[in-house]
């Protein structure tokens, strides 16, 4: 949504994290919190999607320094798909848990994989604004 | 950093981030152009796999168009380790050198590599805000 001109509001001060993935991905944490920050959307979209048979997916998680991604909270429902349809926004659903979507500083995204990444090249977008 | 009081912006309102998410195969080289007169604030990576082919480093630059990364000027003392314990935050300490930290339009900031980064993966967050 465009702002009106003159009139501020939160949505001006959001910045956008984007992890670009080819299919070499792996676990792996791609941002680190400078300062107290709050997860307003992640969406992602494939450019080309990953063949292997079985399923191949992201789920993305906030983990402070020294805890692995996947010992972290995870910030959505469901998975993003890396077999999606190519160029097909795929949002995620926010988790509930307020608390969860809270970044303190030094504080990490990430996304833990499962399944095989083959021939994966996409994007996953993470908006966040300040506290 | 300080959190914002609502209804008192303050410049760390308008931060944006740039991440470098790298793979073993990474090599020296610049990832982003200034659009803006912009200085750098912070800088902290974490490897995910610490590299396993003996010392390696990341030292980060500002250079200005058609200078090579290492001819620009260095933004921190000490270096990124890429053989540093997994998720684990690493904070660089920022250059306190006048004027270093500002990346006029058209200023890169890039990374240049020491050692083999053998099986190395993370992230490095760049946080700058607008002049």
């Amino acid at each position: 949504m465009g702002r009106a001109l003159g009139v501020s509001d939160s949505a001006d001060m959001q910045s956008v994290v984007t992890f670009n993935y080819i299919a070499t991905v792996v676990t792996q944490k791609f941002f680190i919190a400078p300062r107290k920050l709050q997860v307003v959307g992640i969406r992602g979209v494939t450019r080309v999607a990953g063949n292997d048979g079985s399923a191949v997916t992201f789920a993305v998680y906030k983990s402070a320094s020294g805890i692995a991604v996947g010992s972290g909270a995870l910030l959505h429902s469901g998975t993003f798909d890396l077999k999606g349809t190519a160029d097909t926004n795929q949002p995620l659903t926010l988790t509930g848990n307020q608390d969860s979507l809270i970044l303190a500083p030094g504080d990490s995204l990430g996304v833990v994989l499962t399944g095989t990444a083959t021939l994966a090249v996409g994007e996953v977008q993470v908006t966040v604004e300040p506290l | 950093m300080g959190s914002r009081s609502l209804g008192v912006a303050d410049s760390s309102d308008a931060q944006k981030y740039v991440t470098v998410n790298y793979i073993a195969t990474l090599v020296t080289q610049k990832f982003f152009v200034a659009p803006r007169k912009l200085i750098v604030t912070s800088i902290v990576g974490a490897t995910r796999v610490a590299g396993s082919g003996g010392a390696c480093t990341a030292s980060f630059y500002k250079a200005a168009s058609a200078v090579a990364v290492g001819s620009g000027t260095l933004l921190h003392a000490g270096s990124f380790n890429l053989v540093g314990t997994a998720d684990t935050n690493q904070a660089l300490t920022l250059s306190p050198v006048p004027g270093a930290l500002t990346l006029n339009p058209g200023d890169s900031l890039g990374y240049v590599l020491s050692g083999t980064a053998t099986s190395a993966v993370g992230s490095v967050t760049i946080t700058l805000e607008p002049l």
